[in-house]
């Protein structure tokens, strides 16, 4: 019992909760890039909010079902059609056996979860089902399914509750974000580094994945240290490498790093990261690290009634 | 380099730095049996403690890291010694395709190179960059070597690169550009085991070399 992949798109991976309490090991968290995402259609299958489900990035994917399940899309809006008839995203859509499911381009944000109301098979390492490409481990086979690929699946045992995302919880789309951060470890050592870095509006390059982004813009000013002993940075560090272009790391991106430190994302906006595409726009806004910590709260009271279970 | 080290802070982990080898490896072993923290890594002279903001105060996060840092309670620094781990490693040329470079920046002959990198002590210092890569650190002064112009597309699990001072061991196949001396047998890094990788801050490492036959009959039948 399966789904299987029939296009497979620019790259459609199994993702969940991250690998946690392995950076000691060099092991990056991995797992879905918008766990926010990842929750509102895990909430719509009835499943818990890290559950694995299929991380779609931009281009799309089709799936033939073989088994009788329920799926919902949420992240990246696209189209979403059931043998060809057309669903809304944030909805609980019953598939029956052998029907494709289709999933169109996303025009803005990059990452789409579908979820799945049966369980995806995959033996967890680390405590997660989650795939980490890089190192070619977890999820199926360690890396982006392909077409022909078929996912395992232990058919559901009830059906979920039909469901749809209250519009009031459902998020906004744009490709122009704001980021809030904190200021990096080495943030004093540039001269006036996030002025310069809060003041401009980043594009995002082309040479961006889940590991990190390469951000394009007005060049910051040298920092005063050249040389750092390699250190711990986490999903959200932004980096400053010698060409003075920034480097925000993502759920894949490496444990440590010799580059400066000019900020940190903070954790309550992380998820965002996953949904910058290529082109797309970033600004920063400084916070403290008090004021970042009570948005998380509240960042959590708010979802509490729908998502209960959301960690960032 | 500090006994206290500077501290600083995000909204989700604190970060200690210009701290020395002794007090890193004292202080990740400590936090790592507080179970508040999410990550405990440790950098060549600094430590991160990450943990969850909304699950936590910060009043008891305090509380740990006082804990932590005058050690009420808790075994004194090196009350045990250190675990050493003995790595086989070959040092046939095909292995070590940068050996020429190496031997001639220590002053040595390509023949002399194998027992020399054998008799040194090496510590785990951190594992970065990639799952299970490890940094080890030669407290002796070496002559420095550089990385490669160009790295190299793909290096295989086990290569152990050197830069003077500075060892660093490929857990998995990838991209390197640290010259390359040998290739160690032992698997470094596997995410089905935990902790996923062998290595781990603090420890000694000892390299065993093997002949080119020994290397094949450890290896025969084992496939990574």
């Amino acid at each position: 019992m399966s789904i299987i992949v029939t296009e497979p798109g620019l790259q459609t991976s199994v993702q969940g909760s991250p690998f946690f309490g392995f950076r000691d090991s060099a092991m990056p968290a991995a797992g879905a890039a918008d766990p926010l995402a990842l929750a509102l259609a895990n909430r719509l299958v009835g499943k818990a909010a890290a559950d694995e489900a299929l991380e779609i990035t931009l281009s799309g994917a089709s799936f033939r079902s073989e088994i009788a399940m329920h799926v919902a899309l949420a992240g990246a809006p696209c189209s979403l059609e059931i043998d060809g008839a057309k669903h809304e995203n944030h909805r609980t859509i019953p598939v029956r056996a052998g029907q494709t499911i289709r999933i169109g381009h996303a025009a803005s944000g990059c990452r789409s979860y579908l979820a799945l109301s049966a369980r995806i098979a995959i033996p967890a390492i680390m405590g997660s089902g989650s795939t980490y490409m890089p190192g070619g481990f977890g999820g199926l086979a360690g890396r982006a399914l392909q077409a022909g690929d078929e996912v395992q699946l232990e058919p559901p045992r009830e059906s979920p509750q039909p469901a749809a995302t209250p519009a009031a919880m459902q998020p906004l789309w744009t490709n122009e974000r704001l980021l809030r951060i904190c200021a990096g470890a080495e943030a004093e050592a540039f001269p006036d580094g996030l002025e310069q870095l809060c003041a401009q509006r980043w594009t995002i390059s082309p040479r961006s994945s889940r590991m990190g982004l390469k951000l394009e813009g007005e060049r910051l000013s040298q920092c005063a240290v050249d040389a750092l002993a390699s250190g711990p940075v986490f999903p959200g560090t932004l980096q400053c490498p010698p060409d003075g272009l920034p480097y925000l790391l993502g759920v894949d991106g490496q444990t440590s790093g010799g580059y400066p430190r000019i900020a940190e994302v903070i954790r309550a906006d992380r998820h965002l990261i996953g949904q910058l595409k290529p082109g797309a726009y970033v600004r920063f806004a400084l916070t403290t690290a008090g004021r970042a910590r009570a948005i998380l709260r509240e960042k959590y009271a708010a979802w509490s009634g729908w998502l209960p279970d959301l960690r960032l | 380099m500090t006994i206290a080290g500077k501290r600083f802070e995000t909204d989700d982990h604190i970060l200690f730095r210009e701290l020395d080898r002794q007090r890193i490896e004292y202080l990740y072993r400590i936090a790592k049996a507080q179970t508040v923290w999410q990550e405990v890594v440790p950098g060549i002279d600094s430590l991160a403690l990450q943990y969850d903001p909304a699950s936590i105060d910060r009043e008891e996060i305090e509380r740990l890291i006082v804990e932590l840092l005058t050690g009420d309670g808790q075994p004194e620094p090196n009350a045990s010694a250190p675990e050493t781990v003995t790595l086989p490693i070959c040092y046939a040329a095909e292995f070590g395709p940068d050996q020429a470079m190496i031997a001639e920046r220590l002053g040595m002959t390509i023949g002399d190179l194998p027992e020399w990198h054998a008799s040194r002590d090496w510590h785990v210092a951190m594992l970065g960059f990639l799952p299970g890569f490890a940094y080890l650190a030669c407290d002796e002064d070496i002559p420095a070597i550089p990385r490669l112009a160009d790295p190299r597309a793909r290096l295989a699990a086990g290569s152990v690169g050197l830069l003077g001072d500075q060892c660093g061991l490929y857990a998995l196949p990838g991209p390197g550009g640290w010259p390359i001396i040998g290739r160690v047998v032992t698997r470094l890094f596997d995410p089905h085991a935990t902790p996923p990788a062998l290595l781990r801050a603090g420890m000694c490492v000892r390299f065993q070399p093997l002949s080119r036959q020994e290397y094949d009959a450890l290896t025969t039948g084992k496939r990574a």
